[in-house]
């Protein structure tokens, strides 16, 4: 039987994160000293995680794992101590998500730029005709890059885009997984994890499976050494609405039809 | 058959080098190591922010800081006296409640900082084939009344002050009920982990 039961009640509710500030100082005080109730209280602990742990599991987005690597990345690459273990807090994927026009503001601030070298710098220097295609190649290439973010942008915000998990049955842990982003209008996007390394001469291929019909072609990818893939596609590749997903490894160039191991598929 | 995010949890667990190995490599800067540690406890620490905050790109949001703050703050990890599954989940619920604290007006925050000190070897106690069946089992026992508070109250932050108006139950009462329902999980759950207490 617990010998401070004044104490015995609240050490529970502060297990449960539920003491207000001004009781907390005293119960810590007396748990450091007593130890039945800092026993109790572990066990308390102990009863919490096992609440946590007992959530129903669910995988998170396939791209989280890449962008917290490239956070860290990030922060080492910009930190003057790099190395130091007590980090310096980085923008939190929210704070960057509420600054989403930043990404673009990039893109149109060199496209900007071109353009101002076009239409003022060059003249008075009296630029070459070579150089100035090469600016317009330039201007074209971020024109395309801005293009592309904008429509991964659209499909992502799609309210009606097909969402769609993949995932393995077979394959040992970490299991491959991807996400697949869908509509006719905007095109596809997919994103993959934990994809197992390819034999060379080979590649993944991700298929549209109809309800009837032979399964349309989506494109072929490689992961990265992380075995992270990213696959998108600016025009659907049927107008179809598909029954699942499914990604087979096929010869480097691609197949017609789906014959080489399914990797991954639609979870049902 | 559900599966629990700890149970997604043990099986990464098994594939590698044991927990106490992995935070020593996030100690000294390895990349790698945190991608482990992700790949093991990414799906529990999501599921548990997912829990509390039922949107998935907040739930994404805790997800990456609390990996992030595993990252910063390793060297203080002492595995002898925690157990890392156990301090990303309890991390991931502080943090996801303080996201939920930032929504709501009255953000005045009791909620105590996570200090997980296990006298039991908790990855054994996972591990064991239904565990979190007798966890939920016990959870479901409970009076409806207490267990309503224990969920508002654990998985979805909600301070003594905000139960007694959600619930309209005086404040007392509300505190009544959760000492209560803590006895009850205690009586349930305590045989389960004294076992293999240390």
């Amino acid at each position: 039987m617990n010998e401070h039961p004044q104490f015995a009640e609240d050490i529970d509710l502060l297990a449960l994160g539920l003491v207000e500030a001004g009781e907390c100082a005293a119960l810590r005080a007396h748990l450091e000293a007593c130890e039945p109730c800092r026993q109790r209280f572990e066990e308390a602990q102990g009863i919490s995680a096992l609440l946590l742990l007992s959530t129903p599991a669910a995988l998170p987005p396939a791209h989280a794992r890449g962008q917290l690597l490239e956070r860290l990345r990030s922060q080492r690459a910009h930190s003057p101590a790099a190395g130091q273990r007590t980090a310096a807090a980085s923008p939190s994927p929210a704070l960057r998500r509420r600054a989403g026009f930043w990404p673009y503001l990039g893109w149109g601030l060199a496209a900007a730029s071109l353009v101002v070298a076009l239409a003022v710098v060059l003249p008075g220097q009296r630029r070459s005709e070579a150089e100035l295609a090469a600016l317009h190649a330039q201007l074209a290439a971020k024109q395309d890059e801005l293009d592309r973010t904008r429509a991964i942008l659209d499909l992502l915000r799609s309210t009606d885009a097909l969402r769609v998990h993949l995932v393995s049955s077979t394959a040992p842990w970490p299991w491959p997984e991807g996400k697949v982003y869908y509509q006719p209008k905007n095109g596809l996007l997919f994103v993959a994890s934990h994809l197992p390394p390819l034999d060379p001469g080979k590649a993944y291929q991700l298929w549209l499976v109809p309800e009837e019909g032979s399964p349309a072609s989506a494109g072929v990818f490689s992961p990265d050494a992380l075995g992270n893939a990213t696959l998108m596609t600016h025009k659907a590749p049927t107008r179809m609405m598909p029954k699942t997903f499914a990604v087979t490894i096929e010869d480097e160039g691609g197949s017609a039809e789906p014959t080489g191991p399914q990797v991954m598929v639609a979870q049902q | 058959m559900e599966t629990s995010a700890a149970a997604t949890r043990s099986l990464g667990a098994e594939s590698g080098v044991p927990d106490p190995a992995l935070v020593l490599r996030i100690v000294n800067r390895d990349e790698l190591a945190l991608a482990e540690a992700y790949d093991r406890y990414g799906s529990l620490v999501y599921a548990v922010a997912l829990r509390v905050l039922r949107d998935e790109r907040a739930a994404e949001e805790v997800l990456q800081d609390t990996f992030h703050r595993l990252w910063c703050v390793a060297a203080r990890f002492d595995p002898a006296r925690g157990s890392l599954p156990a301090w990303l989940a309890v991390t991931a619920r502080h943090r996801a409640i303080d996201y939920l604290r930032q929504r709501r007006p009255a953000g005045e925050s009791d909620v105590v900082a996570a200090e997980i000190h296990l006298p039991f070897d908790l990855e054994e106690q996972i591990s064991r084939n239904g565990l979190m069946d007798r966890v939920r089992g016990a959870l479901g026992r409970l009076p409806d009344g207490q267990r309503t508070l224990v969920e508002l109250a654990y998985f979805q932050g909600l301070t003594h002050t905000e139960l007694a108006q959600r619930t309209g139950e005086p404040l007392g009462t509300v505190k009544t009920r959760l000492r209560a329902a803590m006895a009850g999980l205690r009586k349930e759950l305590t045989e389960i982990l004294r076992p293999s207490k240390k």
